[in-house]
């Protein structure tokens, strides 16, 4: 039967069934070499057969009611359920490979000692480590507010014969605390980020291809439901698998294959004397805390983890895997506008 | 009506027959038994009694004139209003299975363990026998008290830190006595970044209640107002000549809300949990004394992502801010701490997770849903800016 008597209307559907059928077999042969992977793909068969089983149903009572007209239309859905088919194993095949090429990658590089067994372990390791550093960055700035503050609150108040003054000579360390709360604001907004992305992450791994992706599969194959069910594949794999690859790709691209500069631990203040009567001695101690803030190699490396290593990057792996669940969800028959999650990242 | 087209709608309506009766005879808790969703099928029932009277009439007109043009649109709305009344059933009877089924049962249909929020609900709705209204409800309520527990435990903190950081000590040497001389220090008086910090997170926790409450009161809006009162009014349209697609994209946009947005509020509740790994719950410090309410949105019979901790360890400080009161000796600062930074920003990034981040992921879902049903029942609708809302 031709595809032109199966009912179908528009030109890219064929066109979309043969790249799906295409890339589906290129990568069930990689899929076939891969280690052993943890989603439950019975649910993807369960999603298949209960369409498949309706159309059936309905393709006898066609029959029996004589309506020829019917027959077409469900020879068109059959067709749909076909390619839902293909894009099933489209994404079973492309998640075995990534998981494997991921594994293969680490383990050459000798980084896969930790039990990572696919990308979404390693994906959430790289996360743990960056939550872990902004943590500890985060932790140091408060230690240095608390310290600072407590040195820049020091005075002296005398009273004699009733006579009394005040000296406030450590309160000229107050200046720094400002840029370190605007430095602290932008860790924190890090962190939450870093945090956001493993909870991300942690929520592909429990139902993307258990839930989402089945689900999607199944609301796929009926024509009402199409562009919601096309939302929900593009967004469960995108998820599960395009974004933990995003993430690995980014943070070892970003810095290639040396070792990432380390985040620096920012100066604690030394003691201040408040009984210190010497204008040149404060300003001293001034000055040599200020230039221990300001050291270009600490700022430049602070900068690194932060701006560029962890806050950069989290909004740009955010902005890929948006940009690809658009593109995927598209390519698959539904068109969904994901501006309000990009305006989130 | 040609023969085809009447064995089609033969096929249909013997469909619809066996299925309605089943679905008719479910329970029908909440939502699905009001006065108000009978005086709905009512008002459907006379807006199609209406169009065929209409019609009849014209019929008859055409009859009697013997004008072919009127016996023709007689014919061919005669085949609309069954198209209507077909949809009118469709949607019963999917409001009916949908008021018969139970938030339960996705947990042995998927395997997934069961939302605590559903297992632990008051009788009778206990064991996961929410109805899909009921249980969308259940989790926006859960999730609002939450937000709200979490606003409670930032302010704590915003309380605790305002203390500390004012709290000022007049050291004496031991000339102090004669003299009255000392030095004086904040010890925590650094702890002003904090205070910075926290604010912004309250920013932050607010638009997450925001959100929350907005969902809330938008199913709210759905359950009480949207659909009872408009989908006749969207089915009447329908029934007029002109408007057929205008009120076909009506009757789609007032579906997909009425039964696409529970379905996902549930779907929500379900995922939830997953958000965080396992085995390494967020702790949030309860100061409302509520227990924080509604934490079992993040924890399953199986997997307990988040955990309440109430002026214990590791939260320490005071279970409420009513336990500041009189702290003003330097053992009193010690007693009032508040949560550590990375603590509270964990914690606010998983709620901003589960009120922005997911319901908007929803939207795109449900405009995606609207889009297709729209297009099949009348001219195409764009729901995406539902989304932005979020």
């Amino acid at each position: 039967m031709s595809v032109k008597n199966m009912g179908v209307k528009s030109k890219p559907q064929p066109f979309r069934m043969l790249l799906f059928a295409s890339l589906a077999l290129a990568l069930a042969g990689g899929a076939l070499h891969a280690a052993a992977a943890a989603p439950n793909y019975a649910y993807f068969w369960l999603a298949l057969l209960i369409p498949i089983s309706i159309v059936a149903a309905a393709y006898m009572a066609s029959y029996a009611f004589g309506a020829p007209q019917l027959r077409a239309v469900l020879q068109d859905e059959l067709l749909q359920i076909l390619a839902t088919g293909a894009v099933a194993l489209t994404l079973v095949g492309t998640q075995m490979v990534v998981d494997e090429y991921v594994v293969a990658t680490l383990q050459a590089s000798g980084a896969a000692a930790g039990g990572i067994e696919d990308a979404m372990d390693a994906a959430s390791q790289k996360l743990s480590e960056l939550a872990a550093g902004t943590n500890a960055v985060l932790e140091n700035m408060r230690v240095v507010s608390q310290e600072l503050g407590k040195e820049a609150s020091k005075g002296v108040f005398c009273n004699f014969m009733g006579v009394g003054f005040s000296l406030s000579n450590c309160s000229p360390f107050n200046a720094y605390r400002g840029t370190l709360t605007a430095a602290a604001f932008t860790t924190t907004v890090a962190l939450s980020d870093t945090y956001a992305q493993s909870f991300l992450l942690s929520l592909a791994r429990s139902y993307g291809f258990t839930v989402l992706i089945p689900l999607g599969l199944l609301l796929r194959c009926f024509r009402a439901s199409r562009g919601a069910g096309g939302a929900l594949i593009a967004i469960g794999f995108g998820f599960y698998t395009v974004y933990p690859a995003v993430i690995l790709a980014t943070d070892n691209l970003l810095h290639g294959s040396g070792a990432h500069p380390a985040a620096p631990q920012i100066p604690v203040v030394g003691k201040c004397n408040p009984m210190e009567t010497s204008v040149a001695a404060s300003l001293s101690q001034f000055t040599s805390y200020g230039d221990q803030l300001t050291d270009y190699a600490s700022i430049k490396a602070l900068s690194y983890f932060v701006l560029v290593r962890v806050l950069f990057l989290s909004v740009l792996n955010l902005i890929i895997t948006l940009g690809f669940i658009r593109a995927f969800a598209q390519m698959i028959g539904s068109d969904i506008d994901v501006s309000s999650l990009a305006r989130i990242s | 009506m040609t023969n085809a087209k009447f064995r089609i709608a033969l096929l249909l309506f013997l469909s619809l027959a066996a299925i309605l009766p089943p679905a008719l005879h479910a329970d029908t808790p909440f939502t699905c038994s009001t006065d108000r969703f009978d005086s709905t099928m009512q008002l459907c029932g006379i807006a199609a009694l209406g169009m065929l009277a209409l019609i009849a009439l014209a019929y008859i007109g055409g009859e009697a004139l013997q004008s072919p043009r009127m016996l023709t649109w007689a014919k061919s709305e005669a085949v609309q209003a069954f198209a209507s009344l077909a949809i009118v059933s469709i949607l019963l009877f999917a409001l009916f299975a949908l008021c018969s089924f139970q938030v339960g049962e996705i947990s042995s249909i998927f395997g997934s363990p069961m939302p605590k929020i559903f297992q632990n609900a008051p009788s009778p709705y206990g064991g996961g026998k929410d109805s899909l209204y009921t249980g969308a409800m259940r989790y926006t309520e859960n999730l609002a008290a939450l937000a709200l527990g979490n606003m409670a435990s930032l302010r704590y903190d915003l309380g605790a830190y305002e203390l500390r950081t004012s709290f000022n000590t007049f050291e004496c040497d031991g000339i102090c006595i004669f003299s009255l001389s000392s030095t004086s220090v904040s010890y925590y008086g650094g702890e002003s970044m904090n205070l910075a910090i926290t604010n912004n997170l309250l920013g932050l926790a607010t638009v997450s209640y925001l959100a929350a409450v907005f969902q809330y009161f938008t199913l709210v809006y759905i359950y009480n107002g949207l659909f009872l009162t408009f989908l006749p009014i969207a089915i009447i349209i329908r029934s007029v000549p002109f408007m057929r697609h205008f009120g076909g994209s009506l009757i789609a946009i007032f579906t997909v809300l009425y039964i696409m947005y529970p379905l996902m509020l549930v779907a929500d509740a379900y995922i939830a949990p997953g958000l965080v790994p396992s085995g390494a719950p967020v702790v949030m410090c309860g100061r409302d004394g509520m227990n924080c309410q509604g934490i079992g949105v993040f924890s399953t019979t199986a997997h307990e992502g988040a955990v309440c901790r109430q002026g214990t360890d590791p939260c320490n400080g005071k279970e409420t801010e009513k336990g500041m009161e009189n702290a003003w000796q330097q053992s009193a600062m010690s007693a009032i701490s508040p949560n550590t930074l990375g603590r509270a920003i964990q914690f606010n990034s998983l709620m901003f997770l589960a009120t922005v981040f997911l319901p908007a992921l929803n939207f795109i879902v449900i405009a995606a849903f609207g889009r297709e049903l729209s297009r099949l029942l009348g001219e195409e609708a764009d729901m995406s800016r539902l989304g932005q809302m979020i």
